[in-house]
């Protein structure tokens, strides 16, 4: 088992929920929509990018809808299709736990079962919010950021070459 | 705030158009969509009206490339401009890295900037993120309109943290790189 703040161990947690509740497909998610980590069935993978920007804004209308209710916050959501079922849930202090199921699974026991992974996963999930000190003096060193500078200009210089050509 | 994954070598960070209904928000997002190259753009995600108004979100995500082991990415909103949304607009608010107020330029649109302004100085104050550190640029829309006012009075009057500035007719794609360039070099100053 990888240790219990890595990548590997986060993805073996969200591989047992998986075969535990049944789910076609767990994924995981920054608030801002990005993916972290995803198993299960690949069939919507080309969906998945956009998934996760349409449910973290799902999930930030309900916080303002919890706001305005005096709710500290509505930390999870349940959507109903005809075939194919979604629960999110709020994993602090930035993630999201989603799991897509069908009738093969049952709505309480994935309810309990990610209650449980969220207290498994708090330890793993505060060490990828917290950046090594050396990442973060990578990243605001001089040279990342002429590098970062670079990367841009030449991203736009592309792009003006491009209109030089079509104009 | 900014995404920085250690293990996956990644860097991603959220950067929100905003401004009032029909100041070029959507417009600055789809040029860039239509004119990025194929493998460094992903879908354009837009949750609009029939009307092809925004009614929650545009979404437009962005591959840098890497640099220094670490592939950059900028994920692009667009927030609803009408009034009537203004809550919406706070929950795509939330998360930013960046943001470019797109303003419209034209002078009976003055006052409805204004207070569009104010309203995101008072939604980035609720999110705890001080606007005086937060990598914030204007960028004056819709010059070619013959009503629009000058850039001295739209600096005056809309501008008073003195931040980044470019002037546009997104519409055209005039000034939207400039703009995309501006704030991503913001962004990743302040990381």
């Amino acid at each position: 088992m990888g240790e219990p703040t890595g990548g590997a161990f986060i993805r073996e947690r969200l591989d047992a929920f998986a075969v535990e509740t049944r789910a076609r497909r767990v994924i995981l998610l920054d608030v801002s929509g990005y993916v972290i980590g995803a198993v299960g069935s690949r069939e919507h993978d080309e969906i998945e990018a956009t998934l996760g920007p349409l449910l973290t804004g799902i999930f930030a209308s309900a916080r303002e809808m919890a706001a305005m209710l005096g709710e500290p916050d509505l930390r999870a959501f349940f959507q109903l299709g005809a075939h194919s079922y979604i629960y999110t849930v709020f994993l602090p202090d930035r993630w999201l736990l989603v799991t897509v199921f069908d009738r093969q699974a049952n709505l309480g026991l994935v309810r309990m079962l990610a209650d449980h992974l969220s207290g498994e996963l708090a330890g793993a999930l505060a060490h990828l919010a917290d950046v090594d000190e050396s990442v973060h003096d990578l990243v605001r060193s001089a040279a990342f950021q002429e590098g970062v500078d670079l990367a841009i200009d030449q991203f736009f210089y592309d792009e003006s070459a491009r209109e030089g050509e079509q104009g | 705030m900014a995404l920085i994954n250690t293990a996956g070598r990644e860097i991603q960070c959220k950067i929100v158009y905003y401004g009032i209904g029909q100041s070029g928000k959507t417009s600055n997002v789809q040029y860039i969509h239509q004119h990025s190259p194929q493998g460094a753009r992903g879908q354009l995600l837009s949750v609009a009206t029939e009307q092809e108004r925004t009614l929650f979100f545009d979404l437009l995500p962005l591959d840098l490339g890497l640099v220094h082991g670490f592939r950059v990415r900028f994920h692009l909103y667009t927030v609803p401009g009408q009034i009537r949304y203004e809550r919406t607009r706070v929950a795509v608010l939330q998360g930013a890295d960046g943001v470019v107020f797109v303003a419209d330029s034209r002078r009976d649109r003055l006052e409805e900037n204004f207070g569009c302004i104010v309203e995101l100085e008072a939604n980035m104050q609720a999110l705890r993120r001080d606007l005086a550190e937060f990598p914030l640029m204007m960028q004056w829309n819709k010059r070619d309109l013959p009503d629009a006012l000058s850039v001295p009075v739209l600096e005056r009057y809309l501008n008073r943290r003195g931040v980044p500035s470019i002037e546009a007719t997104a519409v055209q794609g005039i000034g939207v790189f400039p703009t995309l360039r501006t704030i991503c070099k913001l962004v990743m100053a302040r990381l």
